[in-house]
């Protein structure tokens, strides 16, 4: 009997020790999108001159980020979010919980994966990102819309004619893009703050392709607007950084 | 030791006898004839459709929603009891008033129009054609006080409403608290108001599967006309605005309504009155398109008295701004107006007609319970 209690007592101390070496250390990771042009940190409804010389204003901007994740050393993904909806109008930090840990990057979808594409907006509560209430989904194509950015060109450049506009609404499988940022990020007990610049300016002047933002200025969701809408899609996914 | 633990027993039962009969010398709960047992309400929609958004502090009682109905009917709370807020929110007109602008107690006549009362429990970013009210609680403050609307401060509408037999045990049953106050007055009659869905149309039955009613080929003409968007000139796209079940996207838009080359210029800033911020001028909130054959007439200043007068503006009237939302501004983009052909037209406004919902505007639940 002697034994078997002892036998007990040590089973006891034992347990825990073993639990604790099981477990793995988490922190808290805060990602927070910051829109740019150029060097500037993007303003709504402020006039900038662009790359290409013309005078612009971004009226609005906002898209889906899916399965935003840190790249593992070992490449796997450690997810820290499956969907957000950033809105500039209403900017809000992404918040997680991930393993403490050396990171080689970022990864998320721009947009929403076909799976995520095909959800019912009426199906979630107000405040999910996915809901009705987002005001990003399309009824017509039963789809949602992955980036919003819109705005003014001053087209004579006086700064007083602001009525040329462009609009761009993307969305369908086809634009759904993954992006990758590389940054060796250590991530450690306590707060960690990740910030991911998006340059406006990278979003219509690429490396290989230039978007006129006084002819090809529309993009709603028709399918002639498809192409458009795909060379958005690449030149934003490298606007990221 | 014994001793002294009989000294500190007795002590500790003589102070709780102290404490028990100071708490009955004390001041009495002054409510305690009212009963407060109140029964949740679920607001009741159709399957697949969004669950009703109910804020965490205020949930529908049944209490709540009858005392709501109450007061939203009573002309108690207009300064000279002539008006109540049902007499600029009729139920027969979609809870309008079917005037281009409202009229308050002493003859004003303000600059916009009564807004439609209904599926605000979908409302989001704003209320009013503002949005100076962040929700339904904060915007059922404003018309009683407004001096062109019930013109009755809230310390003397509470006066009235406390002097009243009718009320007090009614707040009490309602939110088990008393005295009466206005922002109780204002969640009750938020209560009711989010009763008021209208989700009875014959395109919540077409759409519906197995409902047994189908489009005529004209109304589903003018739906493929309201979601076209091919990338061309002609293509309406209501949807970008007036998309979903609610035919509301809840935000602020320049429709194209005024000719200004100026923001100065606007007659009513609208949202942008409200945020100073210059991009938001001459933007007001996007009406639902439910239940407009009782909502005439239209936008934020009842400018247009027919749903023909609408279409034509959409079709062919557009005029340029410094705000000019960008989706609707695309013939000065490049890609020309709409310009409906009549058969369209006449397409269009009989799909439009398939969102009128004659239940809503009828069901004895939203009406003067006097």
């Amino acid at each position: 009997m002697k034994k078997f209690l002892i036998l007990i007592l040590v089973f006891t101390i034992l347990s825990p020790g073993c639990k604790e070496d099981e477990m793995e250390d988490t922190a808290s990771v805060n990602v927070q999108i910051v829109p740019k042009i150029g060097n500037e940190t993007l303003v709504l409804d402020q006039a900038y001159t662009d790359a290409g010389g013309l005078r612009i204003k971004v009226n609005f901007l906002k898209f889906y980020l899916s399965h935003l994740s840190l790249v593992s050393t070992d490449g796997s993904l450690a997810e820290l979010k499956d969907i957000a909806l950033f809105d500039y109008e209403n900017p809000s930090v992404i918040s997680a919980e991930v393993t403490d840990g050396e990171y080689s990057g970022i990864h998320f979808g721009l947009g929403l994966n076909p799976e995520q594409n095909n959800s019912d907006p009426d199906s979630f509560p107000a405040s999910h990102p996915l809901s009705y209430a987002q005001a990003m989904h399309w009824d017509t194509w039963i789809k949602y819309k992955f980036l919003i950015i819109e705005g003014r060109v001053d087209e004579d450049t006086t700064g007083t004619d602001w009525t040329k506009a462009y609009s761009y609404h993307t969305g369908f499988d086809d634009v759904f893009r993954e992006v990758e940022i590389a940054r060796n990020l250590i991530i450690e007990n306590g707060q960690n703050n990740i910030v991911i610049n998006l340059d406006i300016n990278k979003i219509f002047y690429g490396v290989n392709d230039t978007i006129d933002l006084l002819t090809e200025n529309n993009v709603h969701g028709s399918s002639t607007e498809l192409a458009l809408a795909m060379r958005l899609s690449d030149l934003c996914k490298n606007a990221f950084e | 030791m014994k001793r002294n633990y009989l000294f500190l027993a007795i002590a500790g039962l003589w102070i709780v006898g102290l404490i028990h009969s100071c708490k009955e010398d004390g001041p009495t709960d002054p409510d305690p004839v009212y009963t407060y047992d109140p029964h949740p309400v679920t607001i009741e929609v159709p399957t697949n459709y969004p669950e009703p958004a109910i804020p965490e502090d205020n949930p529908c009682t049944e209490e709540g929603i009858y005392l709501g109905r109450l007061l939203f009917y009573d002309t108690m709370l207009s300064k000279d009891y002539t008006m109540s807020c049902a007499s600029c929110h009729l139920q027969a007109n979609g809870f309008t008033d079917a005037k281009a602008v409202s009229t308050g107690i002493d003859g004003i006549a303000g600059t916009r129009s009564s807004m439609p009362l209904f599926n605000l429990a979908y409302m989001f970013d704003g209320m009013f054609w503002d949005g100076r009210s962040a929700d339904l609680e904060a915007q059922i403050l404003q018309p009683v006080p407004n001096p062109i609307e019930l013109h009755l401060e809230w310390t003397e509408a509470i006066s009235r409403i406390q002097a009243s037999t009718l009320y007090e045990e009614k707040f009490y049953n309602a939110f088990g608290d008393l005295p009466i106050t206005k922002e109780l007055t204002a969640k009750a009659i938020a209560q009711f108001l989010r009763t008021i869905v209208s989700f009875q149309s014959k395109f919540d039955l077409a759409t519906r599967p197995g409902s047994g009613v189908f489009f005529t080929v004209q109304e589903l003409v003018g739906y493929n006309l309201f979601n076209q968007q091919k990338g061309q000139a002609g293509d309406p796209e209501c949807f970008h605005c007036h998309g979903g079940r609610l035919f509301t996207d809840n935000k602020f838009h320049n429709n194209g309504l005024d000719n200004v080359s100026d923001i100065s210029q606007f007659p009513d800033k609208g949202r942008g009155a409200i945020t100073a911020n210059n991009n938001d001028m001459g933007k007001f909130k996007t009406p639902s398109l439910r239940n407009l054959a009782y909502t005439a007439p239209y936008m934020h200043d009842g400018r247009f008295a027919t749903l023909e007068e609408v279409i034509d503006h959409y079709s062919s009237g557009i005029h340029n701004s410094p705000t000019l939302d960008p989706i609707i501004g695309s013939p000065f983009s490049g890609v020309g107006p709409v310009n409906l052909s009549p058969t369209q037209k006449a397409a269009m406004i009989a799909f439009l007609h398939t969102l009128n919902d004659s239940i809503f505007i009828q069901n004895p639940a939203f009406s003067d319970p006097n």
